[in-house]
């Protein structure tokens, strides 16, 4: 058990890029960890996350520096996973808050320093990179005070990449950082801030203990399922992971129970021991609920089986997916699948088509709107196809975020129209610093699925940054616009759109999809049904030429060939009797451009 | 074992616009005659590898192979008749080498064919593909294939993208060309392929495309002309006054065998389709063959329905398909709601309509998508 007084207990809060890898690397270093020439190849392990150079998955590392054990708890970095979040800080006693002090404050720094705050955790404001010209740390400092409302008047000046400051900030670290209060007598108490699934060892979950001690052999619980389990093994993260005997209270490691469903060890839970349990578990703990919804299908029907077995497989270890059989009359037997954002249903259908080999279809994902019938009943639609018929409905309520916006000053009005055309209410406005706008809306989160942040970032030429919360349920004035093909509605098409704009979307939606759709040997009707009612219509032309002018000689096995490679091409389209529709099109269903103007 | 033979002379005096094919300016004499002694080795040894063959028809294509001296082109002819036959033995030839002098010469050579390339009457058009040679003497090479009597073919080019400010004169050009009775018609629409001076012309914005509905409505002019005038739509690009259809491009079209010699000549013997070496260097130093594969099963199947289908009120035979190991059920549950196949009793064919010939491409795929 390491000396509690002697354990310090901290995240590092940074926006992509302002240099929290490279900080870590420099910790890493003075813990004589040779080897780790760089921290990413240990910490970021997926593929997906190098590829996309954001964080899914924390990851811990325990490093001994100068007599000192320092835990650095890594958080996810995309909003799907803010409850992670939340978890993995509620392990902490400390935060560093790295800015780029060529940057300043963004949203995303911003959404992170207020949980941090919120789980009253010590924060060092850094400021980072103070080697580069540019850099104005009295600037970033000022719009730390103002946006965060730290104090930063002790904030540590370093330069990560040229290692300035680091022995500086060590000892920021030592003291003003609180050791963890903790006692080994008391019943144990370890809170689970991620875990993993291994084929050999089931599931691994990561605990921070607060009070008493976990050892080997010892017969735990965990309180939120009540189910039991016999610790095998346990350690620490070197960050590899390395067995030790115990953990104790300030401690941050790893434990395997032959624990065989992730389901069972859920993030937040609360570890103790079964002979004699804590009496209350740590607060805060909360089920998983996914957020939004989307239809996945085989392109291929008799690949069904194969794609349940690659969804249980990846449920494994990501105890955050849910999905359940649907039929769609229009695309046959697939799953409904929850997601926490559209960050992690991107990261699923990757992995199903990378690791599985699966050829996907996915539909329009939509948020749970909540529906009041007339005859009082609640009811929860997971999909478009779920909403009553109109007569019977009393009220439909959709859920809502608090969305922050940082963004130069230049870009406040188109960043404004934006919103605006998104039906966000703008509830606070204000300057940290004389050219930076720090904007707060209130948006259904149904606005912001899809390509929100994309369009932010074109509006503003990439400068804003942009991060959200949820705050709950407020009614909607919605309506499920019905999509036909041919006269045939295909379920997987339709979607929810204010009444105000149902029909000018539903136009938009039909001039994307002719765009995509490509054309066929025959026309192809393209209407829009809002309620009974047609309120928009396209005509996709029918192929009028398609002729290979020549064939000889050698052109017979060229055309064949081409003729192969455009059959594979083809694998990715849908097929509805004999009209093909290409992936994108699902997808494009839900972007926006106009929105804001009414009927 | 009847046989056909391919001859490329890959020598031009100048490169088209919108050629991809393999050729070389005519600079020295001395590289023409080399070339054509490998040519003659080269058929010596398909003599000899295959000696019960008996020659059916013969082709000398470009290039230009009127642009050869004609003791050089003699050289082929005499070689190729020592193998025996051919019945129909065609050569290509541009307008502006077509004399009486040289039809004479080539009529008592043996050579009974002429394709003409005269791919537009418009010297606009010409020039902008960089053809030398004018209308006028297209006319004129017209005039005197017809009266000397021999069969011959012209080669039209549809221009699916014009230069700018140069006008389209293709249904007057088809008039006036069927006016004077070529006993066989092939108008191509114009493909564009990368590395071409068209390609080039065309991204530069110096060319655009003919818009499709004007393109669509010549291509239905042309088809319910040609058949006015009493032509055999018998391919998707060729016509024929009956009896006059092209016996050595049916040879490719029934999977016939035929051997190909020459740089970048394609053959298909014995169920073995090889292509021979892309250059000229390579093909002087000796090395032919540069690939070759067995086509059979699937592909033989797939292959025989790919060219099939594109002759047109003939397509797919339900007997061949069915020898080639084709289920027959399958091919016709496929033609179900396709308004542009018919089926009758033992054949499945692309509809003669001009329509369903715009889309034959499209009919096709999906025809035979689960033979590909």
């Amino acid at each position: 058990m390491f000396p509690m007084d002697k354990i310090r207990t901290f995240s590092i809060i940074a926006h992509i890029d302002h240099g929290k890898s490279t900080l870590a690397d420099r910790f890493l270093e003075r813990a004589g960890n040779k080897k780790a020439k760089n921290i990413e190849q240990y910490l970021d392990q997926m593929d997906l996350e190098r590829e996309r150079g954001i964080t899914i998955k924390s990851h811990p590392v325990s490093l001994d520096i100068d007599g000192f054990r320092f835990n650095i708890i890594d958080t996810p970095g995309h909003v799907d996973f803010s409850y992670e979040v939340s978890r993995a800080l509620a392990s902490c006693e400390g935060a560093l808050l790295v800015v780029d002090a060529t940057q300043g404050v963004e949203a995303q720094t911003l959404a992170h320093a207020y949980k941090a705050i919120e789980n009253d955790l010590e924060i060092i404001p850094v400021i980072n990179k103070i080697d580069l010209p540019a850099a104005d740390p009295d600037r970033v400092k000022q719009e730390i005070e103002d946006l965060i409302g730290i104090d930063t008047s002790d904030a540590i000046l370093v330069s990560a990449k040229m290692g300035w400051g680091i022995d500086e900030l060590i000892e920021a670290i030592k003291e003003r950082i609180p050791a963890p209060s903790g006692d080994t007598e008391k019943p144990l108490r370890a809170l689970i801030f991620d875990s993993k699934y291994d084929n050999y060892r089931g599931v691994i979950i990561y605990v921070r203990v607060f009070d008493g001690v976990i050892r080997k052999g010892m017969k735990i619980k965990l309180m939120a399922t009540g189910s039991e389990y016999e610790v095998n093994e346990l350690g620490i993260f070197r960050p590899e992971m390395v067995q030790t005997d115990e953990l104790g209270p300030g401690e941050v490691g790893w434990v395997a129970a032959t624990i065989k469903n992730i389901r069972d060890a859920q993030v937040g839970d609360t570890v103790t021991s079964a002979q004699n349990p804590a009496s209350e578990p740590i607060p805060g703990f909360r089920k998983v609920k996914p957020m939004v919804f989307a239809g996945l299908y085989p392109v291929e029907s008799e690949d069904f089986e194969k794609l349940r077995d690659a969804l249980q497989k990846l449920a494994l270890n990501d105890a955050a997916l849910f999905f359940q059989p649907e039929n769609s009359p229009a695309l046959g037997p697939g799953f409904r699948c929850g997601f926490l954002g559209l960050l992690h249903m991107e990261i699923v259908r990757e992995r199903l088509e990378r690791e599985f080999d699966l050829e996907l279809v996915i539909t329009t994902p939509n948020v749970i709107y909540r529906i009041t019938k007339k005859n009082g009943e609640v009811i929860e639609a997971h999909s478009p196809a779920d909403f009553p018929d109109p007569a019977e409905i009393e009220l439909i309520e959709e859920p809502y975020v608090r969305g922050e916006i940082i963004v130069p000053n230049d870009y406040v009005g188109p960043v404004m129209q934006l919103a605006h055309n998104r039906r966000g209410i703008m509830v606070h406005m204000e300057y940290p610093s004389e050219n930076r706008v720090h904007l707060t809306f209130d948006l259904p989160y149904s606005e912001i699925i899809l390509d929100f942040f994309d369009q932010l970032k074109s509006v503003s030429r990439g400068f804003a940054s942009f991060d959200y919360d949820f705050l709950g349920y407020r009614p909607a004035d919605v309506v499920k616009v019905e999509i036909l093909v041919n006269g045939k509605p295909v379920d997987a098409l339709s979607f929810v759109a204010p009444k105000d704009y149902a029909t000018r979307r539903a136009r938009e939606v039909l001039l994307r999809l002719k765009k995509v759709i490509p054309r066929q040997l025959f026309e192809i009707a393209l209407q829009a049904k809002v309620g009974g009612r047609i309120v928009a219509r396209e005509n996709i032309r029918p192929l009028k030429k398609d002729v290979l002018a020549k064939c000889y000689g050698g052109d017979v096995s060229r055309k064949k060939k081409l003729l192969q490679k455009q059959k594979e091409g083809k694998k990715r389209m849908k097929k509805f009797g004999r009209i093909s529709i290409p992936q994108e099109a699902f997808l494009e269903v839900l972007k926006v451009d106009s929105g804001g103007n009414k009927d | 074992m009847r046989l056909s033979l391919y001859i490329h002379i890959p020598f031009c005096r100048y490169k088209c616009a919108y050629c991809d094919f393999v050729s070389y300016p005519l600079l020295k004499e001395d590289i023409e005659k080399q070339y054509v002694d490998r040519l003659l080795e080269e058929i010596d040894w398909w003599h000899q590898a295959l000696p019960d063959a008996t020659l059916y028809t013969a082709y000398i294509g470009g290039g230009t192979p009127s642009a050869l001296p004609l003791s050089l082109l003699e050289k082929i002819v005499l070689k190729v008749r020592k193998w025996g036959g051919p019945v129909e033995f065609t050569v290509e030839a541009n307008p502006e080498d077509i004399s009486r002098d040289w039809l004479s010469h080539i009529i008592s050579m043996g050579i009974n064919r002429v394709s003409v390339g005269v791919q537009t009457l418009s010297d606009e058009l010409l020039s902008a593909w960089n053809r030398k040679h004018t209308a006028k003497d297209s006319i004129r090479a017209i005039e005197y294939l017809a009266s000397s009597g021999i069969n011959f073919n012209v080669d039209m080019i549809y221009p699916t993208y014009l230069p700018y400010g140069i006008s389209m004169s293709f249904r007057r050009d088809i008039k006036t060309i069927v006016a004077m009775k070529p006993n066989h018609m092939s108008v191509y629409m114009m493909d564009i392929h990368e590395g071409t001076l068209a390609h080039a012309l065309i991204r530069g914005g110096k060319w655009g495309p003919v818009e499709e509905d004007i393109l669509y409505e010549d291509m239905v002019w042309l088809y319910n002309f040609m058949g006015d005038m009493g032509y055999h739509h018998y391919e998707i690009s060729n016509f024929a006054l009956s009896g006059y259809e092209s016996k050595h491009n049916i040879v490719y079209w029934y999977q016939d065998f035929y051997v190909g010699v020459g740089v970048s000549a394609w053959g298909f013997v014995n169920f073995v389709r090889y292509e021979n070496v892309p250059t000229i260097k390579d093909y002087l130093q000796g090395s032919i063959q540069r690939k070759h594969e067995v086509v059979k099963g699937k592909d033989l199947l797939t292959e025989y329905g790919l060219m099939a289908l594109r002759l047109i009120g003939e397509g797919i035979s339900r007997f061949r398909w069915e020898r080639l190991g084709g289920d027959w059920s399958i091919l016709i549950s496929r033609a179900i709601d396709m308004e542009c196949v018919q089926i009758t009793d033992d054949r499945l064919f692309v509809k003669d309509s001009p329509e369903c010939i715009m889309l034959s491409n499209s009919v096709i795929e999906e025809m035979l998508e689960p033979w590909l």
